[in-house]
């Protein structure tokens, strides 16, 4: 095993990635969630470096973090209970129970059948693929893959007004 | 002549019939419309038709070489091996036969017109009448048994019909009864007869080999073919008892139901409730002979058993000693004449029984006449005595009703057999050949009912007409002796009108003439009666040499007639009071004759009250016995029911309801799976999604 | 072995994607159980990633996540408008009590 600089960096990252997701999990304060949360996006980010694919880097960082965690954090300051802002992230224990012996059973399974697959041809393996660059993803998003392109932007269309709809009646 | 009767002698039985319908159907009508008189002349006219038809028939037989003529009417039964016509026969015996039926019959129809004037049931009257005298001509003429078992029952329909005329009152109706009751019991010996005849002559033409057996099968019970073949039946036995004796008795049987003999004659004295026209024809001249005519047209049968001959002779004289004792102590007019009847009937069956048929037959038509004459002028002092029948409450109609009178003691004289009347030549004929064919007993048994006969007719006579009219007097009390009463006249009496007189004279007359054809050869005659029914018996004059010994035996029958005469007017005219010192003394057994020796009341015990008894207790068994099974069958399956019932409501409803409450309660339980969270359908399809996987990759 | 194979990121991908199986499953808070779904999508975009980079050797993997992201965000917006709604009925939001569905 090679344990070079990039490979203790890749483990740190995996570890950014990993931990802060259990604590989501197991958090009894929504606001610690929501910061572990933060972090498990940036390990992605992250991980996403480590696949050449700096653009999604980028995007996930912009969107994910910067959209998706600042509107999760509005709608926890909208919907606090200011009464008992200890425990605002309860878990349902028969549930939890269940689920995390499901899980582990799954992830049992799946990494045994992960580890011994040999997903990538020996010979194929592209020691350094042709950089993918934003502009080879404008390009395959305007020939091949237009059609989802539009209907995605429709979509974004429809979730604009909608959401407008359903969380502005109330305003009177 | 010959050729007229053979094809048109049923015209004699065509005539009354048609009185029948057009008086039966029409009579109605025609009495409201125009009265009695149509009516009359029908009923009469088709009755003297027949005479004269029967007139006619008469000198063909006579005329003829054979002595029988047939007239064929129609093939009436022709299946399998049983035929039989309805054929007439004429012969000797029958012609006779017709002539007194129509002859009587028709004198009595016109008496009838006067005797049943004024009564509302007049046609219906004429109509019964008529339908008797063609039920007669039917029995008399017929060539088969079946064909005279068809008047048979005819007449025994029609005495029921007629003496039951007027229904109204129940006791008219219940002697009606009784008739034809005491009928059809004979008649069921009849019946077996007829059947044991007819299946003997079948199995033994078959197996005695006849040769003569024609194409088609021979008509078994015709008399000609009987007369032929009966012979066959000589020696057969049936249950070790001789065949011919026991059809015999069968048949002997069915004759005293008819003739009113002992056991049967039961019916005949209460048959005086009828109209006395009916009395005359039906139960004096006609239906009852029908057993002597019956016996002497099968007397080929008879022959074959002397045990059958000996059992009717004495019966015969039993019974006419019997009767005449009871007729001597009763005091309706009507009724000791009817035991007179049944007495002379006894004569006429001990003739029979003796073999001397045409002597009983000669008896049959004297006494015809003079027993109608007697009971059409019983009939005509009724109606001028307005209709009083106890003689004890009569007399003194000798001047006020003197042609009655008149005929009336012709009548009773001939009929007690004072030479040189009809009666005594009849009588006699029968006495003798009792004692000739070597039954002593019975001759005198015969003698001495001769002379009671003589006894109780004049005590008739004198109570009837001499004396003074008693009208007015009190009945005595019940079996007591007669005594003349001393009160006068309440209704004067009456002669009665021409019409009912005319016939009297005519029948008187012939009872005294009628005996002359008959005069035996012991008294220098030549019996020309005995030989014109020869033919049809045979010849039956025997023992011409014991000629001594009949004049002994005609003196003696005369001798106790003269003393039967006198003790009657001694006991009633001259010492009337005579009665009353003596009967007192034997009161016991003047009540047991009086009472005709209770046997009415034994037979009614014996027969109709355990008849009853049997039909009480078959209507318990029906109620109490069946229903009772009946009943208990329903209950039983309303048990059943309920048990299957039970069954069906625990069990099978049990079952589906079980099936429903199972839906029901799984589906309880199940929808607790909905919770309506979200997180939980999550976690259940995960834990699948779990175990599908593990189970692909495990594979 | 290298360490930076497709096999690490499968791993890691399996592990967010179970943790986020599990936040979804069994919060009570629906902003939790979104954070949850928010992980499940996280992860399917970096597998998604990973096998354009190993296996594919194009850029379809990466537009794909790219469209993960988009709609991941689509529907963040929607789910808290409904959460918004949600509240503003009930000033509640515990998934348990959600449950006017059930049988």
């Amino acid at each position: 095993m090679d344990i070079g600089i990039k490979e203790v960096v890749f483990l740190v990252v995996i570890a950014l990635t990993v931990v802060p997701g259990f604590l989501v999990a197991f958090s009894r304060n929504i606001l610690y969630s929501a910061f572990a949360l933060f972090f498990t996006f940036l390990g992605t980010a992250g991980l996403y470096l480590f696949l050449d694919a700096d653009f999604l880097a980028i995007v996930q960082l912009l969107i994910y973090i910067g959209g998706v965690l600042v509107l999760l954090l509005f709608a926890i300051l909208l919907t606090r209970n200011i009464d008992n802002m200890k425990r605002t992230n309860a878990l349902s224990i028969r549930r939890a129970a269940l689920a995390g012996i499901g899980a582990v059973l799954l992830f049992g399974v799946l990494l045994a059948a992960f580890i011994s697959y040999e997903w990538v041809r020996p010979g194929a393996e592209h020691a350094s693929s042709p950089a993918v660059t934003v502009n080879e993803l404008g390009s395959l998003l305007l020939s091949t893959y237009l059609l989802p392109f539009e209907v995605a932007s429709i979509l974004l269309l429809a979730v604009l007004i909608g959401s407008l709809v359903i969380a502005g009646r109330s305003v009177r | 002549m010959r050729d007229l009767i053979a094809g048109y002698g049923y015209c004699i039985v065509l005539f009354p019939l048609l009185g029948v319908f057009v008086n039966g159907l029409l009579g109605r009508r025609i009495q409201r419309a125009w009265g009695e008189g149509p009516i009359s002349y029908v009923g009469c006219g088709s009755v003297f038709l027949s005479f004269a038809l029967a007139c006619v028939a008469f000198f063909s037989v006579v005329m003829s070489e054979d002595k029988a003529i047939l007239c064929h009417v129609y093939t009436w039964l022709d299946v399998g091996y049983v035929t039989a016509d309805v054929s007439f026969l004429f012969d000797p015996l029958s012609s006779v036969m017709i002539l007194i039926v129509t002859g009587v019959g028709f004198l009595i129809h016109c008496y009838s017109t006067g005797y049943m004037k004024g009564d509302p049931g007049y046609y219906r009257f004429f109509a019964y009448l008529n339908l008797f005298i063609a039920s007669m001509l039917i029995l008399v003429l017929a060539e088969n048994m079946l064909l005279l078992f068809i008047g048979w029952e005819g007449v025994g329909l029609c005495s029921y019909l007629l003496i039951a005329f007027w229904y109204g009152k129940k006791e008219n109706a219940v002697a009606g009864n009784k008739a034809f009751i005491v009928n059809r019991v004979g008649d069921l010996g009849f019946f077996i007869a007829l059947l044991l005849l007819f299946w003997l002559m079948r199995s033994q033409s078959m197996t005695g080999g006849m040769a003569e057996m024609t194409a088609g099968t021979p008509s078994l019970l015709s008399f000609s073919y009987l007369a032929e073949h009966v012979h066959v039946l000589k020696g057969v036995t049936i249950w070790g008892v001789s065949a011919a004796t026991l059809i015999c008795l069968c048949l002997f049987f069915g004759a005293t139901g008819k003739s009113a003999q002992i056991p049967l004659y039961v019916w005949l004295p209460d048959a005086m409730a009828g109209p006395t026209p009916v009395s005359a024809l039906i139960h004096a001249a006609t239906m009852v002979t029908a057993g002597v005519y019956m016996i002497g047209r099968l007397h080929f049968l008879f022959s074959l058993s002397s045990v059958a001959l000996g059992v009717i002779a004495a019966v015969g004289a039993g019974t006419a000693l019997f009767a005449a004792t009871i007729a001597c102590t009763q005091h309706d007019i009507k009724r000791v004449l009817a035991y007179s009847t049944i007495s002379q009937l006894g004569y006429m069956l001990l003739a029979m029984g003796v073999a001397a048929y045409s002597a009983g037959i000669f008896h049959l038509m004297t006494h015809a006449f003079f027993k109608a004459c007697l009971f059409l002028g019983a009939g005509s002092v009724i109606v001028g005595m307005h209709h009083e029948q106890d003689i004890r409450r009569m007399g003194g109609l000798k001047q006020s009703m003197p042609r009655t009178f008149l005929t009336f003691l012709i009548a009773a004289l001939a009929l007690s057999g004072i030479p040189p009347l009809a009666g005594f030549f009849s009588k006699d004929e029968i006495l003798w050949k009792a004692w000739s064919d070597g039954h002593p007993l019975l001759w005198l048994m015969g003698l001495l009912t001769a002379g009671l006969t003589a006894f109780y007719m004049t005590r008739l006579v004198l109570l009837t007409f001499y004396g003074e009219n008693r009208s007015a007097a009190r009945p005595a009390d019940e079996g007591d002796h007669d005594h003349a009463g001393h009160q006068g006249l309440a209704h004067p009496a009456q002669e009665s009108p021409h019409v009912m007189t005319v016939p009297l004279i005519l029948l008187a007359f012939f009872s005294v003439m009628a005996g002359f054809i008959g005069v035996p050869a012991a008294l220098g005659g030549s019996n020309r009666f005995d030989r014109f029914l020869g033919a049809v018996f045979g010849l039956q004059s025997g023992g011409h040499h014991q000629n001594a010994m009949e004049y002994v035996l005609m003196a003696a029958s005369v001798l106790i007639a003269v003393a039967g005469i006198f003790a009657g007017i001694l006991l009633y005219r001259t010492r009337p009071d005579l009665p009353g010192r003596y009967v007192p003394k034997i009161r016991f057994l003047h009540r047991v004759v009086y009472r005709k020796y209770y046997i009415d009341e034994l037979y009614q015990f014996l027969f109709v009250s355990g008849t009853k008894a049997l039909t009480m207790f078959l209507a318990a068994f029906d109620k109490y016995g069946i229903d009772l099974i009946v009943n208990l069958q329903a209950y039983i399956l309303r048990i059943e029911a309920s048990i299957t019932g039970w069954f069906d409501l625990r069990f099978v409803d049990g079952a589906v309801n079980l099936v429903a409450d199972g839906a029901l309660g799984a589906g309880s339980h199940l929808r607790k799976l909905q919770t309506g969270r979200v997180q939980a359908y999550i976690l259940i399809a995960f834990l699948m999604v779990v175990l599908a996987v593990s189970y692909t990759v495990f594979r | 072995m290298n360490i930076i194979s497709i096999h690490s990121f499968l791993g890691v991908s399996l592990i967010l994607f179970l943790t986020g199986l599990f936040t979804a499953i069994s919060r009570k808070n629906i902003i939790g159980i979104f954070m949850g779904i928010e992980l499940i999508l996280n992860s399917a975009a970096l597998n998604f990633a990973a096998f354009s980079r190993f296996s594919a050797g194009n850029a379809e993997g990466q537009l794909f996540s790219i469209f993960i992201i988009v709609l991941a965000a689509a529907e963040a917006a929607i789910a808290l408008a409904l959460l918004l709604a949600v509240y503003k009925r009930r000033s509640d939001i515990d998934a348990d009590k959600l449950n006017k569905l059930r049988g």
